[in-house]
């Protein structure tokens, strides 16, 4: 039987010891708290194990600011919400409500940053990044219609910039084809959409939205296309913690979208899908 | 989380060291690392002029002459239609180096 805040715990410690990060300094003592707490019983309990991640993770990103991703900061405060959690009468409540709330104010703000970014809405983001990011390009390949040329020709022409006002007497266009162009309109609205999904129905439970499918349903569809494995695993496991006790079902769910986000880090859909293509 | 192309690949880096009351653009040696990426993310005083510091370091290391570093911190725009790209400069500093001891 899967229990939700053990297992969901255990994903974390999953996540620190599948993708291990920052110095030997901090990474060691990180992947060695991390072995443990999923040997034993005991220690995945002990709030002491979570204040260590939590300080860790804070002393990491502290020494490498401002270059730690995102991802980082999640695991910091969530591994706090379940030092906190463990230590209060109802560890259980408080650790499935910090979930909850983690899991919504970061699809909030990440909806936030979307409006309040230019380039985002006009399409130049998704069109820029599935040009330019290598780890969309099978993607790009596969859905948007651009050959391998075709992208080593855009790339050169996006990362050759004038300086401000010039022009160039015989200007360079890229290669965009229609495909691609709905591509990235697609991605730029359905994105969007999904992540306002996400953040209301985490934050907004009166709205009665099926968090847990939409939460399930964006790490099965999303990380499929860019595989951030690591960010993934964190999600699965705030949503898991959030689960009833009678609910096996989605408790299994979201172990198989935690392995679906697993085995997208090591194998792209897309270049699947091109090797399957005629030609 | 997918919003913003104001990251570390559309930015870049150009150091420029003066000697001798000349200024010549010198490529950042790529040890330096996580100082010149936290310079290009966070072009502050204080990041600009560490990396000012560890290249006056490095060049005097090698025997060169090192009176000032100038570092720039540039970003990439793009047109919103045509996504013609443009270079804007976010960032200019220049530190003084005191002269050996």
């Amino acid at each position: 039987m899967i229990r939700a805040i053990p297992t969901a715990l255990r994903f974390t410690l999953l996540d620190f010891l599948l993708r291990p990060w920052g110095h030997w300094t901090i990474r060691v003592p990180i992947l060695v708290l991390a072995t443990l707490g999923i040997l034993d019983r005991r220690a995945l309990a002990a709030p002491a194990l979570w204040l260590a991640l939590a300080i860790l993770t804070g002393i990491r990103i502290a020494l490498d600011w401002p270059l730690p991703d995102n991802h980082a900061y999640l695991l910091g405060y969530w591994c706090l919400a379940v030092f906190l959690g463990l230590r209060s009468v109802e560890p259980a409540a408080i650790v499935a409500r910090s979930a909850r709330l983690l899991v919504g104010l970061v699809f909030a703000l990440a909806v936030l940053w979307k409006v309040l970014s230019p380039e985002y809405f006009d399409g130049r983001f998704f069109r820029v990044t599935l040009l330019t990011d290598p780890r969309f390009e099978q993607t790009t390949r596969l859905v948007g219609g651009l050959s391998s040329e075709d992208l080593v020709y855009d790339r050169e022409v996006l990362f050759a910039p004038l300086p401000e006002g010039a022009e160039l007497a015989d200007p360079r266009f890229l290669v965009e084809p229609t495909a691609f162009r709905v591509l990235a309109a697609s991605a730029t609205w359905g994105l969007f959409l999904l992540e306002l999904a996400v953040a209301l129905a985490f934050l907004v439970p009166k709205l009665g939205i099926s968090r847990h499918w939409i939460l399930i349903g964006f790490c099965i569809l999303i990380y499929a296309v860019a595989p951030v494995a690591g960010f993934g695993w964190a999600l699965l496991a705030m949503g898991l913690a959030q689960t009833d006790e009678r609910d096996r079902g989605l408790r299994w769910a979201y172990v198989v979208a935690f392995l679906f986000v697993l085995a997208y880090g090591e194998i792209s859909v897309a270049a699947i899908g091109l090797r399957l293509l005629p030609g | 989380m997918f919003a913003s192309l104001d990251g570390g690949s559309f930015r870049s880096v150009r150091a420029f060291v003066e000697a001798e009351g000349r200024w010549e653009e010198i490529e950042p040696d790529p040890g330096l690392g996580k100082t010149l990426a936290r310079a290009e993310l966070v072009p502050s005083d204080r990041l600009t002029s560490r990396l000012a510091r560890h290249i006056a370091r490095e060049e005097r290391e090698l025997g060169l002459p090192v009176d000032a570093v100038r570092i720039q911190v540039w970003r990439i725009e793009f047109a919103p239609k045509s996504l013609a790209p443009t270079r804007r400069l976010l960032r200019e500093r220049t530190v003084a180096v005191p002269p050996d001891p």
